[in-house]
């Protein structure tokens, strides 16, 4: 965005443009400067009655502000006029969210992305799931969906995208989910790694281990080496494991299916292992497909630790779904992510199940650069200079970000509350908020150091011993 | 699944954060569910500064249902971790009240006397564990434990070797091997125990510390200072105090004695005796030195004990280098200098790696005194152009650093100041 006072030198000398009144406003809205920023899209108003763009800034003032209901208002009478205006159905869904409605925030937002899917916001999308805006429907099974086609089931490559018929079975929705399993499919999802900022050394492990066998497939087999199959991703909480594996999904246009713990662990004897029989299942019908595990070491713990035979149980099945034949988990890729490979049962590390180990370090400068930005986005943060921030955030992770944001916006927050307007977070203020945040990640390599100098006979955990720069 | 399932099956798994937050929610659901409540205080018990909470959540279980033997076992063994040897013994015989021959009330006693480090007890308890549950972990350890802490070497290898044909691949009797190895002076085969104990469980503390000593046992004056370590180990505190009174007293008295046949003796005893003395305090950081010098070794140093290394082997190393070097140079300077950095390894041994944060605060700063009165003296008597005699300053700031170094000889015994309080 042009700087105010380049914009202001512009309109004096073209004081009814259109564009540059609304750059200009967009400018004081950036500096949290409401009034300034009112007064112009005011005026973008006078120049052309009824402009969307105006209109919609001027109830994200009003957001700001804390009048909610008034801006939800002035958005319900825009898209009366304008009902295919992207950007105020997506302020539309934030507004309904901060209002706990989840489902209305869900239905703002596909909508929204039905117009314009360049508009797609992973953590809006996340913060709706968690509110309760699940995408309604029944399962591909339960609609009569058609079964993927032989190029779906074994077509990784790249550029090789669903065909029409694929695409009508799920219609224009980009999800689809399973209710009985309380599963959500993200289909083709939008993140892959050029979306992923930093990270390049997993992402160039990943290539190497998952992508490029996939697009040279009977090169792999020529070899007598296989494609697909189990990927573990480790490494410290709250680094990236989950968004790498939803990028990964991206990078080879396959449907993503997230499985968590409470997913899948019920109460009742064998119906564990049903449900994990059926997400299996699901996700070849599926294929091609990424099912993710988050978590995995509790779903694959050490049976030596396990002194309940249902929890052995559970294991088995889970070591006889991965253990398919070929053909029937052909195009379904396993990523299972966690934070204590050590406690993985042995029996899943070996060939056929997770024999690729990916370590995912702690994210580095231009990732933490990425984070700051995500963090940022939507909070009343000016002088944001994501770079030199990345560089104090040495050593933490996403959670220690959000932790560090949440920190100084509780200071902010303070000073609002007595001048009772909004007070921007500074640069400087989460500058000296990251000084007081230490980096949780510390605490996980101190174990995962034990690991690798003194469990690591078959040179599983190499990675951590590069990356603390011990030489063994 | 219900909240309760979720909660073992974390537990089960090890993942004690997770289970907990899983036995709260449950007990939302059900506030008056004794068992719910044991398990969340075992769950506590089992993560670093929650034993408090450990203790609050089993006194709750014990509210609902005090007719439970168990519940007084496992407030016997938390008491027994919060360092409260007579309470915890008073809440195992309670325990013992409801079953006298439930193994697990039977270790909870013997527990309670090892904390109170009455190792003649320990045993018999732990024996009578055993007889009631001959695979008992924890009376297995304790028995081991015992034994080695009476100096029975040969019974407690015995017993080691027992606990390890019965389980090779428990971490803790490998442990418990290992340290047996390195009471009888063999440090390889100890190394070989702590070795495979961390393979097995590698966030093992005690694995780790006894690879540590292994390490520096490879030096025959280290295995001297562990066998003092391993025979005070087998009084309490108390007599430990008492020996080293008697020791103390007894060289003053042999000193007074050999200085009227002839001072050149008695000097050669004060010598000795200082020797020991700075040994007594200083190996287990110059120890740490050794090790720091070897590459692989180093790895299993924590940053603490790193540092416990290079300030006082470091220390001591260049403090003998500078007074060796003052009688080539005839340099007071360089002389007090020296003899500063040998009295800052007393207190600096004691204030790195203390689990006592106020012990780390008096030696640290008595350390870091000692270092100030050390530079300031250095720069007076470069500058003091007094020929052979010393600046007054110097000699007044000089046994100001000498009785901090030596206070801290009688300081470190206080166990206050080495051990952290339990949370």
């Amino acid at each position: 965005m042009a700087d105010i006072q380049s914009l202001k030198q512009a309109l004096s000398v073209s004081p009814d443009n259109l564009p540059i009144v609304l750059m200009l406003g967009q400018a004081y809205l950036e500096e949290f400067h409401f009034e300034e920023a009112r007064a112009a899209f005011e005026k973008a108003l006078q120049l052309e009655a009824g402009n969307p763009v105006a209109r919609t800034q001027l109830a994200q003032i009003l957001e700001l502000e804390g009048k909610s209901s008034e801006a939800i208002l002035r958005l319900e009478q825009l898209l009366g006029e304008y009902p295919g205006h992207a950007p105020a159905l997506i302020l539309k869904a934030k507004l309904l969210l901060g209002e706990s409605d989840g489902k209305g925030a869900r239905q703002a937002y596909n909508h929204a992305l039905g117009i314009d899917a360049s508009l797609a916001d992973e953590s809006l999308l996340k913060r709706i799931r968690e509110a309760g805006g699940r995408q309604a429907g029944g399962s591909g099974a339960q609609r009569g969906e058609k079964k993927p086609t032989a190029m779906q089931q074994n077509d990784f490559q790249a550029g090789a995208m669903y065909d029409s018929d694929f695409e009508e079975d799920f219609g224009d929705d980009p999800f689809d989910d399973d209710q009985d399993l309380e599963l959500e499919f993200e289909q083709n999802p939008d993140t892959n790694f050029d979306r992923v900022g930093g990270m390049e050394a997993v992402k160039e492990d990943i290539r190497m281990k998952i992508l490029y066998p996939m697009e040279n497939r009977e090169l792999f087999e020529a070899y007598g080496k296989k494609a697909g199959g189990g990927v573990l991703l480790y490494g410290p909480p709250g680094c990236g494991k989950t968004l790498i594996s939803r990028a990964t999904a991206g990078e080879i246009n396959a449907k993503f299916l997230s499985v968590g713990l409470h997913q899948i662990l019920d109460m009742w004897i064998g119906k564990s292992e049903e449900k994990l029989h059926e997400i299996f299942e699901l996700a070849r019908r599926n294929a091609p497909s990424v099912l993710f595990f988050d978590e995995v070491d509790a779903l694959a713990a050490d049976r030596k630790d396990m002194r309940t035979s249902a929890g052995r149980t559970l294991i088995n099945q889970f070591l006889a779904e991965l253990d398919r034949e070929s053909a029937k988990n052909d195009g379904v890729l396993v990523l299972g992510a966690t934070n204590a490979p050590w406690h993985l049962d042995s029996a899943f590390l070996r060939p056929g199940r997770f024999d690729r180990l990916i370590f995912v370090p702690p994210p580095d400068e231009p990732a933490r650069a990425e984070i700051v930005k995500i963090m940022a986005d939507g909070k009343p943060v000016s002088n944001l200079d994501p770079a030199s921030l990345a560089k104090r955030l040495k050593e933490f992770s996403g959670a220690d970000i959000k932790a560090t944001f949440d920190q100084a916006i509780e200071v902010s927050l303070a000073e609002a509350m007595k001048s009772g307007k909004i007070v921007p977070v500074t640069q400087k203020q989460l500058m000296k908020t990251a000084k007081q945040v230490k980096p949780s990640t510390r605490k996980w390599f101190e174990s995962a150091k034990n690991y690798a100098l003194y469990a690591n006979q078959s040179g599983f955990y190499d990675d951590i011993l590069d990356y603390l720069g011990i030489q063994k | 699944m219900s909240e309760l399932a979720h909660g073992l099956l974390l537990q089960e798994q090890g993942r004690l954060e997770a289970a907990e937050a899983c036995f709260y929610s449950a007990l939302g659901q059900e506030p008056e569910n004794d068992f719910i409540y044991s398990r969340l205080a075992l769950c506590q018990l089992s993560q670093e500064g929650k034993r408090k909470q450990a203790l609050e959540s089993i006194g709750e279980a014990i509210r609902l249902r005090a007719d439970e033997g168990y519940y007084h076992s496992v407030k016997s063994l938390i008491l027994a971790d919060l360092r409260q040897g007579k309470e915890a013994l008073s809440a195992a015989e309670t325990a013992i009240g409801f079953d006298p021959e439930d193994a697990l009330a039977l270790a909870a006693k013997a527990n309670a006397y090892c904390i109170m480090e009455r190792w003649a007890e320990t045993e018999e308890w732990s024996r009578r564990a055993l007889s009631a549950d001959s695979d008992h972990s924890l009376a297995a350890n304790l028995l081991t434990h015992a034994l080695r802490m009476q100096g029975r070497a040969e019974e407690n290898q015995h017993a080691v070797e027992q606990q390890l044909a019965a389980d090779p691949e428990n971490s803790f009797a490998h442990i418990n091997a290992g340290w047996s190895a390195l009471q009888r002076g063999d440090h390889k085969t100890a190394e070989t125990h702590f070795r495979e104990a961390l393979r097995l469980d590698p966030e093992a503390e005690m694995a780790r510390e006894g690879l540590i000593e292994s390490f520096k046992a490879r030096s025959r004056f280290y295995r001297l200072y562990l066998s003092y370590c391993f025979f005070m180990q087998r009084f309490t505190g108390g007599r430990q105090w008492m020996i080293i009174i008697g020791f103390y007293v007894a060289y003053q008295v042999s000193r007074n004695l050999l200085e009227r046949v002839s001072p050149i003796l008695g000097g050669v005893l004060a010598i000795l005796w200082l020797t020991l003395v700075m040994w007594i305090w200083l190996a287990p950081g110059i120890g740490n030195f050794l090790i720091l010098l070897d590459s692989s070794a180093r790895l299993a140093l924590k940053t603490s004990e790193k540092w416990l290394g290079l300030a006082v082997g470091g220390g001591v190393l260049v403090g003998v280098t500078l007074i060796a070097g003052s009688f080539a140079l005839d340099s007071t300077p360089v002389l007090l200098g020296g003899i500063g950095l040998l009295a800052s390894a007393i207190p600096a041994s004691l204030a790195f790696d203390n689990e006592s944060a106020r012990g780390r605060w008096i030696f640290g700063s008595i350390t870091a005194a000692i270092y100030l009165l050390t530079t300031m003296i250095v720069m007076i008597e470069s500058f003091h152009s007094g020929g052979e005699e010393m600046h007054p300053i110097t000699l007044s700031l000089g046994l100001c650093g000498l009785i901090g170094a030596i206070a801290c000889t009688w300081l470190g015994n206080i166990r206050s100041l080495r051990q952290a309080a339990r949370t």
